[in-house]
């Protein structure tokens, strides 16, 4: 799903679950403990209310029954059994408090509460009385006529909180399936969209050949953290970059500065051998050296066409050629060795290909070279080449009796041989299989190669019949 | 004949001037690519051997602005690099052939012989040496009035020793020129492709096998004899 592990979004749903369902429990536990407080600050409130408003009027003229409607009307939310009014001429000059009330022998206990710092009428006081076996939140207040006694029951305030309980759970059970997919909805959204500059990255990243170091991602729209990943990479990138080119344009300079004492060596040698008495003991030896200068020539060139590939350079000069024919022309090279070596398979008729000839024609000479020096005595080699679905298919299979299977898999690596590298019995650079598949890669191929039971070695080259671009470079 | 080789590497032009000399050809050297320019615009020679890299001026701007100038004389572009652009990049320039390093002289004079000759409309068709005479078209050798066709292989090897005569080729060398390959020198296909050629050519009543051109050199390999 949108390219994201099912592991991770799993991860991401479970996370939400447990935070919805954390939210719920600490809700239930909070609001019946905070919401029974605020009910009884309303009440409470609601009661002073009622009070400041009854302080404002000059002449209080109503009735017990008036003041008990208004203060029902006010609280708004309380019974009329919860609530009491009791009211009093005041006998001018006298200062009364709680206890010294016309009624105040009927409370059975009274407790003045602290004011509260809002409380800004000093004639209105408040406090905690018993009565009639309950308790009640009362108020006083001292009018110029009138003295005026209001209680309301505490556990009205209670009752209600209990309704409003009840009230809040059946809906959240209601709505819990929905508040859950929404949560699951919200998890799902929230992830894709904190991910999507990631995603954004990660495809910008896999465009990042290794072939191909130039590339760099694109940094703009990002977010200030990706922006700054996007830049460490792309620091990381160019330093890689840099070393890589350093490397391989080392390696294509040293290749193209040996040429010329190569050249120099060889010329020289060739001229002593044509100077020299034929067959003589010092044209031998001269020769000799002429072959190692060979071998030496033929390094270099390797070399450097590994740096070219390294360094993406390896440029190809596509042309279409009859695979068929040049196959069949090294099986009958292999038919004039001495021991002669058995050829066996089968080569499909007039296949065509494009390849550039001369890489072409290495990779080849290089497998067969290779089937050829480590085979065995009085050996065979199969070679069977055919077309599947627009590609090219060639193997080559020869027993051998030097070679391990842990070697299939350093088989690519440079200066690796497949006899190990103090037995020099068998001539060789441990270049060719590496060059082999640096062209196969130019060729949009593939090379691998395989080793059965300890003894008998398969080469397969694959590679797309066409290659549409008449240059690509690796 | 007449040859101008410019060559910064006064070793290389060592080798190669005694090469062309004992090849029978006359040749001027110079170390500079503007000094080679004037020389080849102000004289006239049957053949140009230029490096690519060259001090004051490359090869490359050597080889357009003679060619600007209308110059027809055959080129030859030697060159330490051998990438696939830098060959094209010569022969857009204008250059004839092509000789990475290292090279054989004998390739080099070989390949002057066969530019010149063209240059100068003989058919390259025909060569012909110490009496053994190749036909590259019907790929066709005779020797002593007797006539074979030899395959692509043997061809490619007669036509290879008979380019540079007297001059000793190795196995090595062979096999690589001729096959392409870095043979173990043990490998003796070189041996089998040379009997072959030898029982195609040489009459067994007719003519007498110490003649043929073709010899093999103990612990060396072959040659082919000049006349």
């Amino acid at each position: 799903m949108f390219g994201l592990s099912k592991s991770f979004y799993a991860k991401v749903f479970l996370l939400f679950i447990a935070t919805t369902l954390g939210m719920y429990i600490l809700n239930q536990l909070l609001v019946g403990r905070i919401g029974g407080d605020q009910m009884r600050k309303v009440f409470i409130e609601r009661q002073i209310n009622a009070n400041l408003r009854w302080a404002k009027e000059p002449l209080l003229e109503k009735t017990d029954d008036e003041l008990k409607e208004e203060l029902l009307e006010t609280i708004h939310i309380a019974r009329p059994k919860e609530v009491r009014v009791f009211t009093a001429i005041p006998e001018s000059g006298k200062i009364y408090s709680f206890n010294n009330l016309p009624f105040s022998e009927k409370f059975q206990e009274t407790k003045v509460a602290i004011a509260e710092p809002d409380d800004e009428t000093p004639e209105i006081e408040r406090a905690l009385i018993t009565y009639e076996n309950a308790h009640w939140n009362a108020t006083k207040l001292i009018a110029p006529n009138k003295i005026i006694v209001t209680l309301v029951n505490t556990q009205a305030a209670g009752r209600h909180m209990e309704d409003f309980m009840e009230v809040r759970m059946r809906t959240i059970k209601q709505i819990f399936p929905f508040s859950l997919t929404m949560s699951l909805l919200a998890a799902f959204f929230v992830t894709r969209k904190t991910l999507a500059p990631i995603k954004r990255i990660q495809a910008s990243l896999r465009a990042v050949d290794t072939r191909d170091l130039t590339t760099r991602v694109p940094h703009q729209g990002e977010d200030k953290e990706f922006r700054e990943f996007i830049d460490v990479f792309n620091n990381m990138l160019a330093r890689l970059e840099r070393g890589f080119l350093q490397a391989s344009r080392f390696s294509s300079d040293a290749a193209h500065e040996l040429r010329t004492p190569l050249t120099i060596m060889q010329g020289y040698v060739e001229r002593a051998i044509v100077e020299t008495e034929p067959g003589s003991k010092i044209q031998i030896q001269l020769r000799l050296i002429s072959d190692e200068i060979e071998r030496l020539s033929s390094i270099t060139q390797k070399l450097l066409l590994l740096a070219q590939a390294d360094g993406g350079q390896l440029k190809l000069d596509f042309e279409f050629i009859n695979v068929s024919d040049m196959l069949g022309e090294l099986v009958e090279d292999m038919g004039l060795l001495e021991p002669p070596i058995t050829t066996r398979g089968k080569i499909q008729k007039k296949i065509l290909f494009e390849t550039d000839r001369a890489l072409f024609q290495q990779l080849l000479n290089n497998l067969f070279t290779n089937a050829v020096k480590y085979n065995v005595p009085n050996g065979w080699i199969d070679i069977t080449a055919w077309t599947e679905q627009d590609k090219l298919h060639i193997t080559l299979s020869n027993p051998t009796d030097s070679i391990s299977e842990e070697f299939a898999i350093k088989a690519f690596e440079r200066f690796s041989r497949g006899d190990g590298a103090h037995n020099r019995k068998v001539d060789g650079t441990g270049l060719g299989l590496s060059l082999c598949r640096e062209i196969a890669h130019a060729h949009q191929g593939e090379l691998s190669f395989d080793v059965l039971d300890q003894c008998i070695v398969t080469v397969e080259f694959t590679a797309p019949l066409k290659n549409s671009t008449s240059s690509y470079s690796i | 004949m007449n040859i101008l080789l410019i060559e910064d590497e006064a070793k290389i032009a060592d080798f190669v001037l005694t090469g062309l000399s004992s090849a029978g050809m006359q040749a001027e050297h110079l170390t500079d690519g503007s000094a080679g320019l004037q020389r080849a615009l102000s004289t006239a020679f049957h053949a140009i051997v230029l490096d690519v890299m060259l001090p004051s001026l490359d090869g490359i701007s050597v080889l357009k602005r003679l060619r600007a100038s209308g110059l027809t004389t055959p080129i030859i572009v030697l060159t330490a690099k051998t990438d696939l652009q830098d060959r094209l990049q010569g022969f857009e320039a204008g250059a004839d052939d092509y000789l990475p390093k290292p090279f054989f002289i004998e390739e080099l004079v070989a390949r002057i012989k066969i530019l010149i000759n063209r240059q100068a409309g003989l058919t390259a068709s025909l060569i012909e040496e110490n009496g053994l005479q190749l036909n590259r078209i019907s790929r066709e050798a005779t020797w002593s009035d007797h006539q074979a066709t030899l395959s692509q292989r043997e061809f490619t090897l007669v036509e290879y020793l008979i380019r540079s005569p007297d001059h000793i080729f190795s196995r090595n060398q062979i096999l690589k020129h001729v096959w392409g390959l870095d043979f173990d020198p043990k490998t003796n296909v070189v041996d089998v492709c040379i009997q072959r050629i030898r029982k195609k050519l040489i009459h067994p009543r007719k003519s007498d096998p110490k003649n043929f051109p073709i010899e093999s050199i103990r612990g060396i390999g072959y040659r082919f004899r000049k006349a």
